[in-house]
């Protein structure tokens, strides 16, 4: 099925989100005013190292932040409404039917006491309240045959810790396509997995997109997944979204600094053993103390005085393919 | 190849279990002065218990274990002590590998007490090493939990190397490290290991990080060498074909061109109670013939000097 | 340590246990040597005497002062539970830590002899240890030290199998250092937090316990004063003055909440520093 393009509305706009949480060193603006569409269709990648905020960001679109939430600004724009203002019963009933996600660990979003068959055919219910349990279970064990459960009408009476890691993981996968959502957020979802496994539900992720009609979030640090299975990218640094564009030219062609440097880090295939790795030098700041200007300024190698003037916007570096940078080299 | 000087460790047919699950079976190999050897596998592979097993932490169940000449299994007193101070390790979570009641200085001060080195004349060494692996003193005073994660990390690195051993483990040095920080872990390892002279054992699941520090790669299957050779060759042309399916598992980073997907390996590890009759990895081997579910392969050298463990191995060189 | 007893005095409930803790301890401690009178001292014709400007507490059926026979029985109260925590905590903790790293055989057999402790009734057996060996502060200490110890054991057990696999233990290991050293100087300093808390609870338990074996004639025998010995004594003559009554169930009463309030205050203060830890 051919990919929609850019000139269609995006399924989700997030528009100027700052999320900010209390901590004992003060609040933490974990993310600040990060714009960014996710396009109808489109599988969008968010890549960012620790701290960048992209679990917050994802968190954000569900509303399902943490008590300690201090700072909520902004919009995310779905189906005319913004989210972010529209009251937990809605946003509620939303998770499970539009929204579903896939997480890093499937062992703890797996309820461990009651079977895999129970899990799956109980999400359904927001779905499709009138149908059959059998009716259910059938649909049930259809989806676990599909994301390569072997056996799945007998396997499908097993619980969660009869499985191995990527098999809950598949498991997983199962539920949240059981649920027919517009927006499938992956967290980081084979980060915990061995290699060979990961590279077998990579497949399997790239095998499901055809017959998925919705958008994917991905989440993850991997640059090579989100090079493999993204059509769009977003870069995150210290809570500011500092790049994105389509996948090819913000990962082939980047223009924000903190995208090149954390490109060039990435070992390649003809690394010449025992030398020197690329690395960015510095540590990531501190969100409770942010800079004024440019967050990634005081690691920028070009950075100049008015970086550290003021916040750049996100300014688009090709015309309108799509892809800008928050630099005010570019 | 033959190695010209004696092999600092060496490792023949060592066999482990505990109770009745083996965990490794049968692993040879040798490790050459200032060399650096990757282990790479995955779950249930051994490689964790290989390492525990070279350090005499955990006594083999078969097979020996040779360090500069010397058999270290059974090793008592003052042997295992002396043992103990030229082969060290730095641990995969660095803020759990250090006693949280204690400050870093008595940490690092640690080795010397056990070894009764005289701290007076020493310490200034350690200071120095503290210097090198871009610590400030300010941490001297602070408690594990009290600083960063990296920090943690360079800690057990800097106490690893107090005592100026010769062989040093490293057991997933860049585990949970962001992509901007692995290269100064690398870099550092490598960096001590030039300056003071290591044989470096890295085990790691990171085939790039493998890449970029190893002279020679040793790939586990199962508790089994299925293929040990020259970083260059087994990473770029892979003879088994556990490790080919390795190597393509992970999607490399190429925005250009998205190459096309190898099918990717089927199945799961199986459990090591139960490992498969013949060679352990024919169920999953898209190569396998009736031989290899009957018949566990014997290593053949191949002309290369790498070793492999398959009927029929993907390249015969 | 100073950051803990900060966090108990920040707490209002924790202050006043505290205080109160301050003031048995004061007692106990300077109280018997600054008493007016001799805890023994009879004085018949003083007996049942209010509280007045001569004794401020009144007297006993003897004449004793009461004052002077509740210093003394804090200071008994407060010498068995510390002593008898101390034992307990001592002994406890090494069968503790010798049972998680025992064989499978040695491990049962402490368990077991920790699970008989435990289930023998306290007082059939301090009769039978007072039957065997006669009274005593002495046996008193004996009883409960061993009455107490399982209770040290169990968690002292616990918290080694936990820590058992650490990776800062096996570090340790690597680095050469011998068995003794890696208990003394890196497992018992790791464990000793929770038993810490428990000994600290565990204190109003023993001046209670110590207490009723004294009311029940198998604690401490007179003529040496104890809070049990006091309630025993002014119960059975209540109807000629509830001085002695007053004067003994109060203070019981005062040290256990004041010990059992600070105790759960240094448990609060200590558990998130426990949590932020690794």
């Amino acid at each position: 099925m051919t990919r929609p393009t850019q000139d269609t509305d995006p399924l989700i706009a997030i528009r100027d989100l700052s999320v900010s949480f209390t901590t004992s060193a003060g609040p933490a603006e974990v993310l600040r005013n990060v714009t960014l569409d996710l396009g109808r269709g489109r599988i969008v990648g968010l890549v960012g190292e620790s701290g960048s905020g992209k679990s917050t960001l994802a968190s954000a679109i569900t509303r399902l932040l943490p008590a300690n939430l201090s700072r909520l600004e902004g919009a995310v724009q779905y189906e005319g409404r913004n989210l972010l203002a529209e009251p937990e019963a809605a946003v509620a009933a939303l998770r499970g039917s539009r929204f579903a996600m896939i997480f890093q660990d499937p062992m703890g979003a797996l309820n461990p006491v009651f079977r895999v068959g129970t899990q799956l055919v109980d999400l359904q219910r927001a779905k499709a309240p009138k149908a059959s349990r059998r009716d259910r279970m059938a649909r049930a064990v259809a989806m676990l045959t599909r994301v390569g459960i072997p056996d799945a009408a007998r396997r499908i009476r097993d619980y969660p810790h009869q499985f191995s890691g990527g098999m809950r993981q598949r498991i997983m996968i199962a539920a949240a396509l059981l649920c027919e959502p517009d927006l499938l957020i992956a967290d980081e979802p084979t980060t915990a997995l061995d290699p060979t496994i990961e590279g077998q539900i990579v497949a399997l992720i790239d095998e499901l997109r055809h017959g998925f009609q919705g958008t994917i979030l991905l989440i993850s640090h991997s640059l090579g997944l989100v090079s493999h299975l993204c059509d769009d990218v977003a870069v995150l640094y210290a809570g500011s979204l500092v790049e994105r564009g389509p996948a090819a030219a913000v990962l082939g062609a980047p223009r924000h600094p903190y995208t090149r440097a954390l490109l060039a880090c990435e070992i390649g295939a003809d690394v010449v053993r025992r030398a020197t790795l690329a690395t960015i030098h510095g540590d990531a700041p501190d969100v409770t103390r942010l800079p004024l200007g440019c967050v990634f300024a005081p690691r920028c190698s070009q950075a100049v005085e008015s970086c550290r003037a003021a916040a750049p916007e996100l300014r688009p570096v090709d015309g309108d393919g799509g892809h800008a940078a928050a630099c005010l080299l570019v | 190849m033959a190695l010209l000087t004696q092999p600092l460790l060496s490792v023949d047919r060592l066999s482990l279990r505990y109770g009745p699950v083996p965990a490794v079976r049968s692993v040879s190999f040798a490790l050459a002065p200032g060399e650096t050897l990757g282990v790479v596998g995955e779950s249930g592979s051994g490689k964790t218990s290989l390492i525990r097993a070279a350090l005499g932490l955990v006594p083999p169940t078969a097979g020996s274990l040779r360090f500069d000449g010397a058999d270290i299994t059974g090793l008592r007193g003052r042997d295992l002590k002396a043992f103990r101070r030229a082969a060290q390790m730095i641990f995969q979570d660095p803020a759990a590998a250090l006693s949280p009641r204690m400050k870093i200085r008595d940490l690092l001060a640690e080795p010397l007490r056990i070894h009764d080195v005289p701290l007076a004349e020493a310490w200034p060494g350690v200071l120095d090493l503290l210097r090198r692996v871009g610590l400030p003193d300010g941490v001297l005073d602070k408690h594990p939990h009290q600083v960063s994660g990296g920090q943690a990390r360079r800690v057990g690195i800097a106490r690893a190397l107090v005592l100026r051993p010769r062989l040093l483990v490293a057991d997933e040095p860049t585990a949970g490290l962001d992509l901007s920080v692995q290269g100064d872990i690398v870099n550092l390892l490598l960096d001590l290991q030039r300056g003071f002279g290591l044989t470096c054992l890295v085990v790691s699941h990171n085939l790039d990080v493998v890449r970029a520090m190893a002279d020679r790669v040793l790939v586990l299957y199962l508790g089994r060498v299925v293929e040990i050779g020259a970083a260059d060759r087994v990473l770029r042309a892979p003879a088994h074909p556990y490790t080919r399916a390795l190597l393509a598992a992970v999607p490399r980073f190429d925005p250009v061109n998205r190459p096309p997907r190898v099918p990717p390996l089927r199945g799961e590890v199986p459990s090591p109670r139960t490992p498969p009759s013949g060679c352990v990895f024919h169920p999953r081997c898209p190569l396998a013939t009736n031989l290899c579910g009957a018949v566990e392969p014997v290593e053949q050298t191949l002309a290369d000097g790498r070793r492999v463990a398959c009927h029929t191995p993907l390249l015969t060189l | 340590m100073r950051a803990v007893f900060g966090r108990v005095w920040r707490q209002p409930v924790g202050r006043f246990g505290l205080l109160l803790v301050v003031a048995v301890l004061l007692l106990g401690v300077i109280g018997p040597p600054l008493a007016p009178y001799d805890p023994n001292k009879l004085n018949i014709l003083a007996r049942f005497g209010a509280p007045s400007a001569a004794h401020w507490l009144g007297t006993d059926h003897l004449g004793r002062d009461l004052f002077s026979r509740m210093a003394d029985g804090g200071r008994v109260a407060l010498l068995v539970a510390l002593s008898t925590i101390a034992i307990a905590l001592a002994v406890g903790t090494l069968l503790g830590i010798a049972a998680a790293y025992a064989s499978p055989w040695g491990e049962r057999a402490i368990l077991v002899v920790f699970d008989i402790v435990s289930a023998f009734p306290t007082l059939v057996f301090a009769l039978a240890v007072v039957a065997l060996l006669g009274p005593g502060l002495d046996k008193v200490i004996l009883i409960v030290a061993i009455t107490l110890t399982p209770h040290f054991g169990r968690v002292a057990r616990a918290q080694t199998l936990s820590l058992r696999n650490s990776p800062f233990l096996e570090a340790e290991r690597v680095l050469g250092a011998q068995p003794w050293r890696i208990t003394a100087h890196h497992l018992v300093p790791n464990i000793l937090g929770p038993l810490v808390v428990l000994a600290s609870m565990d204190i109003p338990v023993v001046i209670t316990i110590e207490a009723g074996l004294s009311f029940l004639g198998v604690g401490v025998p007179p003529p040496r004063a104890s809070w049990g010995t006091l309630l025993h004594d002014g119960y059975t003559t209540l109807s000629q003055s509830p001085w002695p009554v007053i004067v003994a169930a109060g203070m019981l009463t005062l040290a256990t909440l004041g010990f059992t309030l600070f105790g759960e205050a240094l448990r609060d203060a200590i558990d998130p520093k426990l949590r932020v830890e690794p």
